[in-house]
């Protein structure tokens, strides 16, 4: 281990690369992580539900996503149930207790992801 | 268990004996009688002198790397002040190390291109926290091509034989911390920006105060 050495100029280049940390690496403003705790926006979401194996068990998640701006989503861990059947059904109503437009008339436009398929 | 231990007082009782002595006069009977043991029981253990002071080495090494890790903790000024008090610690721990530096160097040709590695590291460290305070507004821009340079060499010289020197000046000369400190950050203050300044004010100056000269 000891019979290893960083070059001289590797060395100054890593030193540089930690004294850059200060100015490249800035830490991000707080409002960007607002949407966390301001969920106002939830109320005009599109809610999908999602159910995975995990632990032995089906978890449900919902996902909200705006249903003007879909790139704007949350995801949240909902519950865990035995039985998928169980958890489908939960998931259904859970869904429909969330979602603002029970009828579900709300629904998020593909395009609006502008994703390209090439 | 036994053995790691007794490895480790011969390993404490030379680094003592070789700071009291110099390196050249210290016998390995007299690091056997200091802990009490025979020097057949002392050669199981090293086989020779070299071996110890290779064993020194080690320790050494491990403490340069510790104290070379610790760059840029602080985002400010006052990380070189805590490398610095780390440099004064382990060169107060081993003196003899700094005195007998061209002894180590003429004998042990193998220990000393260990600790080329880490003069190198030490000096561009010191060299590129110029450049940190320059791109933070605390140092001023280099007044000329090598100036940085040499200011580093500088720093490192003055901290690898702040020992030796003080030695061979009289030994009733003040060593601590805080006067070790203060010529090294003097150094370094001419080049400080107003705004240097204030956080040399803010952040050092009270640092240094405190430091004792014992």
């Amino acid at each position: 281990m000891h019979d290893f050495q960083l070059d001289a100029g590797a060395y100054n280049e890593l030193v540089n690369l930690l004294n850059n940390q200060l100015f490249t690496e800035v830490p991000a403003l707080s409002e960007v992580m607002d949407f966390l705790s301001d969920d106002w926006w939830l109320r005009d979401t599109a809610v999908i539900e999602n159910i995975v194996p995990r632990e032995g068990m089906w978890e449900i998640h919902l996902v909200f996503a705006h249903y003007l701006q879909p790139q704007k989503l949350i995801k949240r861990v909902i519950s865990r149930h035995v039985s998928k059947d169980k958890a489908e059904l939960s998931a259904w109503y859970m869904r429909r207790l969330a979602a603002k437009d029970q009828r579900g008339t709300l629904k998020v436009n593909l395009d609006d992801f502008k994703l390209c398929h090439s | 268990m036994g053995d790691l231990n007794t490895k480790q007082k011969i390993i404490n009782a030379s680094i003592s004996l070789f700071n009291s002595n110099g390196l050249a006069n210290v016998r390995l009977q007299q690091i056997a009688n200091e802990i009490g043991i025979s020097p057949g029981n002392l050669a199981y253990h090293f086989r020779n002198k070299e071996a110890i002071i290779e064993a020194i080495n080690d320790d050494l090494y491990e403490e340069t790397a510790e104290i070379l890790s610790t760059y840029r903790i602080f985002p400010n000024l006052l990380d070189f002040d805590n490398q610095l008090t780390k440099y004064f610690t382990f060169i107060q721990k081993y003196p003899f190390y700094f005195l007998d530096l061209l002894e180590i160097e003429r004998h042990y040709p193998d220990i000393q291109s260990k600790r080329k590695a880490h003069i190198s590291k030490m000096i561009s460290q010191i060299r590129k926290r110029f450049d940190f305070n320059v791109q933070r507004g605390m140092i001023v821009e280099e007044p000329r091509p090598g100036v940085y340079d040499s200011v580093s060499n500088a720093i490192w010289v003055l901290i690898t034989f702040w020992i030796p020197q003080n030695v061979v000046r009289g030994a009733n000369l003040e060593m601590g911390t805080k006067t070790f400190k203060e010529t090294v950050w003097n150094q370094v203050y001419p080049y400080l920006t107003p705004q240097g300044v204030a956080e040399y004010d803010q952040l050092i100056r009270p640092l240094l105060e405190q430091s004792s000269d014992k």
